[in-house]
C-alpha cells in the first residue's frame, strides 16, 4: 500500500484594471507536499483555471504522481 | 558596580523565511518539529491563544485528546531556554513579553509605510527594512495556518515595497527607490504595479534607456507567460520615449 500523501493547489488571483485580459490566476501545484511545491503557472481565462483544478484533482485520484499542470493556452 | 546577576538574554523567534529561535542574538540548537511550529503558531499570532485551539490548530487530523497530548508533548520537549518563551496556564498560551517576533516588527514596519501621509523614519525606508519586507513566511511549510499567514504577508509586503518606492522617489533618494521597486517586481514579476513602479524611478532620474529597458522586460515577459500586452496605461508612461 503506498504512503499517504497531500497534494496542495494555491490559486493567488488578482485582477489588473486596464488588461485585454484582467483576471491572474497563479496556480501552484503539488501531488505531495513532502516534495514541495513542483509547479506554478499564471493563467489569464477562467476557463483554464478550472481545467488546471479538474486535472490536479484527477491526478491526486490516479496511482501516478503527475508534474503539475499544462502549459496556459495562448 | 555591578549586582552580581546576569540579565536575561533577549529572546527571538523568527519565521520569516526559516524557522530559528535566538536567545541574546545567537541560534541556539534545533527544537524538535512540534516545537517549532508551537513557536511558529505564537509568533504568527502574536496574542494569547486557547490550548484547544492550538491543539486543533497544529494538529487538525488528530482526534480532539490525541491532538491535547501532542500538545503537551510539545511543551514538555521545549529546552530549558525555549521553556522561558512560553507563558503556560491550564487554558492558554502565548508568548512571553521579553520574546522578540520578527514578523511583528515587520507587519508594524509594512503599515507604516502604507498609512497615508504618515511620516516614516529613515530607517523605514531605508536596506535592512527593504530586507525585512523581501522574505516571505515559512516558505517551505504547507500547514493550513502557515499558508494563510503567508499569504496575508505576502500581499502586505508587495504593497509595502511599492510604498517603500513611492516615499523614496519622492525623497529623490533614487538608488533605493529602485532597490524597493525591484524587490516588490521579485514578489510577483508579472504584476504591473510594480513594473511601473520601477519604470517611474528611473523616469524621475532622467534615466530613460533604462526605463524603456524595464518595459520591454515586462512585455517580453507578459507576452511569453500570458501572451498578453502591457495595459495603455503602462505603454503612456514610455509612448513619448519609444517615438524618438
Amino acid at each position: 500500500m503506498p504512503p499517504p500523501r497531500t497534494g496542495l493547489l494555491i490559486i493567488r488571483v488578482w485582477i489588473e484594471d486596464g488588461s485585454e485580459q484582467p483576471l491572474r490566476a497563479q496556480i501552484s501545484v503539488t501531488h505531495d507536499v513532502a516534495g514541495g511545491i513542483e509547479q506554478t503557472v499564471t493563467l489569464v481565462r477562467a476557463a483554464e483555471v478550472t481545467r488546471v483544478v479538474d486535472d490536479w484533482i484527477l491526478e491526486m485520484l490516479g496511482p501516478t504522481p503527475s508534474t503539475g499542470p499544462p502549459a496556459p493556452e495562448r | 558596580m555591578t549586582t552580581g546577576t546576569t540579565p536575561a538574554p533577549d529572546l527571538e523567534v523568527c519565521i520569516l523565511g526559516t524557522f530559528r529561535f535566538r536567545a541574546g542574538g545567537s541560534g541556539l540548537p534545533a527544537l524538535a518539529g512540534g516545537s517549532q511550529r508551537l513557536l511558529a503558531l505564537l509568533g504568527l499570532r502574536d496574542r494569547v491563544l486557547m490550548r484547544a485551539g492550538v491543539a486543533g490548530t497544529l494538529w487538525p487530523e488528530s482526534t480532539e485528546e490525541h491532538a491535547h497530548s501532542s500538545l503537551r508533548s510539545a511543551l514538555g520537549r521545549l529546552s530549558r531556554v525555549s521553556r522561558e518563551a512560553v507563558v503556560v496556564t491550564p487554558l492558554d498560551l502565548c508568548l512571553a513579553e521579553r520574546v522578540n517576533v520578527d514578523i511583528r516588527e515587520a507587519r508594524a514596519l509594512a503599515h507604516r509605510l502604507l498609512e497615508p501621509g504618515a511620516a516614516v523614519a529613515d530607517t523605514d525606508v531605508g536596506a535592512h527594512a527593504i530586507r525585512a519586507l523581501s522574505v516571505d513566511v515559512l516558505p517551505d511549510w504547507y500547514d493550513d495556518w502557515v499558508l494563510v499567514e503567508a499569504e496575508e504577508w505576502r500581499q502586505l509586503r508587495l504593497h509595502a515595497l511599492e510604498a517603500a518606492a513611492e516615499r523614496l522617489l519622492s525623497a529623490g533618494r533614487f538608488g533605493e527607490a529602485t532597490g524597493a521597486a525591484l524587490a516588490a517586481v521579485r514578489v510577483e514579476p508579472l504584476r504591473e504595479s510594480a513594473r511601473a513602479a520601477v519604470i517611474r524611478v528611473h523616469l524621475a532620474e532622467g534615466n530613460q534607456s533604462e526605463a524603456l529597458r524595464e518595459f520591454a522586460r515586462y512585455r517580453t515577459l507578459l507576452r511569453a507567460e500570458l501572451g498578453l500586452e502591457p495595459t495603455e496605461q503602462l505603454h503612456r508612461m514610455v509612448a513619448e520615449l519609444e517615438a524618438r
